[in-house]
């Protein structure tokens, strides 16, 4: 064997471990630096160690070496943190194995070489949360299950080279009369052993697999939420919060980060839906307005827990948020908590916002919870609200903002438009539903207004939204909303303005709505009295003590953009991309045992038992039997049993039998052929079952010819005889030799214990072809 | 051949087994789902060995070719074939071990000398061969198996080992040495002796055939008849003895508590014994008389054919030293029956005891004196003129 090519190969293979297990730590610690430094050493040390020789470590150095390394890691480690403590073990291992890789190799210094880039895994393991863990974590089990196994052979075949002629010396002196024997091993291509071994690989590679699946999944999780572990990751920035700076959406709306995923089901169904629109995702809500600043009002109560209600019908919101830098939830209003309590989240009451506790602000964070809202696929423009708004909110949702000048009014531009736009539509400003439209339509669709991101002059004399209005009418959809709150507002109709987000990417994979900072959106809530709620909006049992009339004066803007922006084969690629980390998150880093249960166990006991039921249900059978009658079979069936007494019916019945007679002679014909080329059946060479067949075959073949074995003659003596007697005919005198020949075979196997190798049992079955083809009988005419 | 099957977790396998159990209970307690994802991926080649070796020593068959005879100190080629049953499963890592072990021998060889041989792969459905080599130092009934093959694949974590029972059993026959002109010539000076002593005759040749007469040829040896028939002379064609018959007597001797150099001793007057046998039917002796006093005393007598050289070549494979220390009566009685003009060796792994023999051979009415014999004491220091090994 080219033990040398071997261990060439097995080399770059560990070192190749080396340099992925330091990748894992790399994307983990977000820094490319060690993984560089352990490919320069790799390298350094494969060209001074390996291959020319010049440097190597002793032993002692660098056991010595390898205690300094130790002894500054744990001096070190006494002044980190958490976090620092790991990156500094996973350095340790490394420096370990700098030391270790300027060693000569043995196959001691190949195990811990591996055993440490293991260790380093496992910590990456902490520090990875992706999906790019899983795909490295493959090509490294993928590179160690190689490595690991040409160190095995390469080892093996050291170990049974012949000793050197020292070595026989001392074994001649331990004793002259022993037996002296040498070990031995079969030569072997280095290709070919490589090329096979990668094949072995993948088998195996694919075997833990479904390993890495059963035990993963089977392992238990106790009702630690394990998801509640603070991430390491930066907290995603949503750009707003309670206060809102016109503008600031800018800069949003062109950041790609994901912030929540969504799936809405029916009630608790569990077949996801998409909605017929663009879902709009609720997060702040402000009402006051000073200088291009939007804020909350002063809360006047402490956030209480969200209240659970049992209300059908509804549709299940299931989200999955991102850690955040504000303590806001997102999602489709109004919401209800559903079945039990969530520990995370509670709810302002006074703008009936969903929000999760401090605590669990910098989690991922996933939670189920109910709104009506949505009624079937339509996400409702009046929104219901349980409370009767007071006086108070009325003024406070009235509000505009005076300015510094009691006698100037900062929106008389504004205040004029609005209602010049009423007046010129004949409405009644008391009509709030109406005017409410009237004004979201002048600013959408009057063709006067532009959706634009990049930032516009704006006159600083004016406020800004009376400017947006009135002279520079170009902005972000905060501009939008904002001036249409004034607007109805100036008219005395109770507005506020809500912020969240809008559409999201509906992913047809995993069928949710993947929600990115770039859908931030700012639309308008226009508050009605149940007295003004339109007819029809509700039914009349369920009619809400005040209504939320929902209005974007955007609305149409993004939507071809996204749609742009997405489409094609790229935008599928995503799906797939985002689907698998969705997977990853749900089923990997998230797996707990409530998932577990729903969506391991459950799915896997339920399945049983409908197949179960499938199998043994007489229901089941009927119904398979009614539709095999209502089927074409069934009617051809019917057919033939009114006439299977008739010219017909016989034609159908002998074709029938001929169908099932010539299937069964292909059948049986295919069998032999694959028996024959050895792909069904067990191995010729290798038992001696088959023999005995091809001897049965012989005896066959000339007992066709009226050659019959006496039961006084042996195997051989018959064969013999039987060549005598073809031998005697001139058209079979060159197949004569033929029996002696098989049966020589048979001989080696029957009673020799000796196998046939491929080439011997091919010239059998040639002989055994020949054999049978010259003696067949012919056919009679 | 029956096959027991063996699974041993080798020392790597152990440490492998360690780092994922504690990586395992580790992740379990804190609850870290990639750490027991990880450990989850650790478990599966772990799992695989455990399958891998189960699957693949299935159905093996092994073969082991031993050469037909051997001498002790030839060189032994032993092939072991390896034929993969399987179709699509290749045989990786296979290690073969054979035992060589010689029957009754000292009780620290008893185990037997391992060897092995080592296939690195042995594809689906291929039979592949290694030979091992060797030399076995004594001759004697040298039984090889039973059969382990084994394999570590693919990490070396997990041995599976099969044994397959059943041995074959190799007669290595003594070595052949070298008897030096010195030994020659003295066996030459006994039959010239014995040739003075004997009358010479025409029954002393063979026929061969007739010839026509020549110049110089004895009248005695002229075929009248056909002379008569031809009408020219013919004589009588005689095929002219070249040998001599010989009678071999050996003392096959050893003290109770034999020392290295006491075995080395009983080899080498086996091994002599050995040679003096293929000498003389190299040389084609008419008739040659083996006589052994060992363990179990082998007297043996017959023409110097191939086959005979076999048959004494077996017996002496297995031959074993007596330990009696009185000298053996029954070397007198043999030579007893020994024609006296008959040259005879008589070999001994001691000093002879020349007394014991003339009495021994006094109990037959026969003696020692007058005889054409030469002894040879393998202990001493003479043998090296007379004989290398």
């Amino acid at each position: 064997m080219r033990g040398l090519s071997l261990e060439h190969l097995l080399r770059v293979l560990i070192s190749a471990q080396i340099v992925l297990a330091t990748m894992l730590l790399g994307i983990g610690d977000r820094t490319a630096v060690l993984t560089l430094v352990s490919l320069a050493m790799v390298l350094v040390s494969a060209y001074l160690t390996d291959v020319t020789g010049r440097f190597s470590l002793k032993q002692s150095t660098a056991n010595w070496l390898a205690l300094i390394v130790v002894a500054l890691s744990v001096a070190n480690a006494f002044r980190i943190d958490r976090h620092g403590l790991l990156i500094a073990a996973a350095n340790l291992q490394s420096y370990l194995q700098f030391v270790l890789l300027f060693q000569a190799k043995t196959p001691r210094v190949y195990w811990q070489l591996a055993l440490l880039s293991l260790g380093q895994v496992a910590i990456a393991s902490t520090l990875v949360p992706g999906p790019t863990f899983g795909v490295l974590l493959l090509v490294y089990v993928f590179v160690g299950v190689v490595a690991f196994a040409l160190l095995l052979l390469h080892v093996e075949s050291k170990r049974f080279q012949r000793p050197t002629a020292a070595a026989d010396v001392s074994q001649r002196l331990i004793s002259r009369r022993a037996p002296e024997l040498f070990s031995n091993a079969a030569p072997a291509s280095s290709g070919v052993i490589a090329r096979a071994l990668a094949g072995q690989a993948v088998g195996i590679v694919l075997l833990t697999l479904g390993v890495t699946a059963v035990v993963f999944f089977s392992l238990p999780r106790w009702n630690i939420p394990n998801r509640e572990v603070e991430s390491s990751e930066p907290l995603r920035t949503v750009g707003f919060s309670k206060t809102v700076t016109l503008g600031e959406l800018g800069g949003v709306v062109n950041n790609p980060n994901v912030v929540m995923r969504v799936e809405f089901f029916h009630g608790y169904g569990n077949r996801p839906f998409k909605l017929a629109g663009e879902p709009l995702f609720r997060g702040t809500v402000v009402t006051q307005y000073e200088g291009g600043q939007w804020t909350q009002s002063a809360p006047t109560s402490p956030p209480v827990p969200l209240p659970v209600r049992d209300k059908s019908p509804f549709v299940r919101q299931r989200i999955t948020i991102e850690p955040l830098d504000v303590t806001e939830l997102f999602c489709a209003c109004p919401v209800f908590g559903i079945s039990q309590p969530d520990a995370h989240l509670c709810m302002d009451a006074d703008s009936e916002q969903l929000m999760r506790h401090e605590v669990f602000r910098n989690q991922l964070l996933e939670f189920e919870i109910g709104t009506t809202g949505i009624v079937g696929d339509l996400q409702l423009r009046i929104l219901p609200s349980e409370t009767q708004p007071d006086s108070n909110e009325i003024d406070n949702l009235s509000q505009i903002p005076t300015g510094r000048d009691s006698q100037h009014d900062p929106f008389a531009g504004l205040r004029e438009t609005a209602a010049r736009v009423l007046r010129e539509k004949n409405l009644d400003p008391a009509d709030h539903v109406a005017a409410a439209r009237a004004l979201n339509d002048f600013l959408h669709t009057s063709g006067q207004y532009f959706y634009s991101l990049d930032g516009q002059p704006r006159d600083e004399t004016l406020d800004p939204l009376e400017d947006f209005i009135t002279k520079h009418r170009r902005g972000q959809c905060e501009y939008f909303s904002g001036a249409l709150v004034m607007m109805l507002r100036s008219q005395g109709i109770p507005a506020r303005m809500a912020i969240g987000f809008k559409g999201g990417e509906w992913n047809s994979v995993g069928k949710y709505y993947q929600v990115q900072q770039l859908h931030a959106h700012a639309w308008v809530e226009v508050l009605l009295r149940k007295n003004e709620i339109p007819e029809g909006a509700f039914d009349a049992d369920e009619m809400p003590q005040a209504g939320w009339l929902v209005l974007d004066p955007t609305e149409g803007t993004q939507e071809g953009n996204a749609a742009a922006q997405y489409a094609g084969l790229v935008a599928r690629c995503r799906q797939y991309i985002d689907y698998a980390h969705v997977l990853w998150s749900n089923y990997v880093v998230g797996l707990n045992s409530k998932r577990q249960r729903q969506g391991i166990y459950e799915p896997l006991a339920l399945g049983t038992i409908a197949a179960v039921e499938n199998l043994v249900s007489p229901r089941v059978w009927e119904a398979r039997f009614r539709a095999l009658g209502d089927s074409s079979l069934g009617t051809f069936w019917q057919w033939y049993r009114r006439h299977w007494f008739s010219w017909w019916g016989g034609l159908v019945a002998a074709g029938f039998s001929l169908l099932v007679g010539s299937s069964f002679l292909i059948l049986r014909r295919l069998v032999r052929v694959l028996r024959r080329l050895g792909l069904i059946g067990r191995g010729r060479s290798a038992d001696g079952a088959p023999v005995l067949e091809m001897y049965r075959r012989l005896e066959a073949a000339l007992g066709r010819h009226g050659l019959r074995r006496h039961p006084a003659q042996t195997a051989y003596e018959f064969a013999l005889a039987a060549g005598g007697d073809l031998a005697e005919k001139i058209e079979h005198r060159r197949i004569a030799h033929l029996p002696r020949r098989i049966v020589e075979s048979f001989y080696r196997v029957r009673f020799g214990g000796r196998t046939l190798d491929n080439h011997e049992a091919l010239a059998v079955e040639h002989a055994l072809v020949e054999l049978e083809r010259s003696l067949r009988r012919p056919r009679q005419t | 051949m029956a096959g027991q099957r063996q699974i041993r977790l080798c020392r790597a396998g152990l440490y492998y087994t360690l780092v994922l159990l504690a990586v395992l209970s580790g992740a379990v307690s804190r609850q870290l789902n990639l750490l027991m994802l990880l450990g989850s991926v650790l478990a599966g080649p772990l799992l695989f060995s455990v399958i891998y070796g189960r699957l693949a020593l299935r159905r093996v068959r092994i073969e082991r070719r031993l050469p037909p005879h051997l001498h002790a100190e030839e060189r032994l080629f032993v092939d072991v074939s390896v034929t993969n049953p399987h179709r699509w499963l290749g045989l990786w890592a296979l290690q073969v071990e054979d035992v060589v072990r010689r029957e009754e021998t000292a009780p620290t060889h008893s185990e037997g000398t391992k060897v092995s041989v080592f296939f690195p792969l042995i594809a689906g459905r291929e039979t592949q061969e290694v030979r091992y080599e060797g030399c076995l130092r004594q001759s004697g009934r040298y039984h090889f198996g039973p059969l382990r093959v084994s394999t570590r694949f693919p990490l070396g974590l997990v041995r599976h080992s099969r044994v397959i029972e059943g041995d074959e059993v190799l007669l290595v026959h003594p070595k052949l040495g070298q008897l030096t002109d010195q030994w020659t010539q003295l066996l030459r000076d006994n039959v010239a002796g014995s040739e003075r002593i004997q009358r010479r005759g025409l029954l002393e040749a063979d026929f061969y055939g007739l010839r026509d007469w020549r110049l110089g040829d004895n009248r005695r040896w002229i075929h009248w008849r056909t002379s008569a028939r031809r009408g020219t002379l013919v004589v009588r064609q005689f095929e002219q003895r070249r040998s001599q018959d010989l009678a071999v007597l050996v003392d096959l001797w050893q003290p109770a508590v034999a020392s290295e150099l006491d075995l080395e001793h009983v080899e080498t007057a086996v091994c002599l014994v050995a040679t003096i046998v293929a000498e003389a039917c190299r040389r084609s002796a008419r008739t040659l008389i083996v006589h052994l006093a060992a363990a179990e005393p082998l007297h043996r007598l017959g023409s110097a054919t191939s086959w005979f050289f076999r048959e004494q070549m077996d017996a002496l494979s297995v031959v074993k030293a007596h330990q009696q220390d009185e000298f053996p009566r029954s070397l007198g009685h043999a030579l007893a029956l020994v024609p006296p003009s008959m040259p005879t060796v008589l070999v001994s792994t001691r000093q002879i005891d020349w007394d014991a023999l003339q009495a021994a051979a006094a109990e037959r009415e026969s003696q020692v004196a007058g005889r054409c014999l030469q002894a040879v004491n393998v202990a001493s220091d003479e043998l090296s003129q007379l004989f290398h090994r």
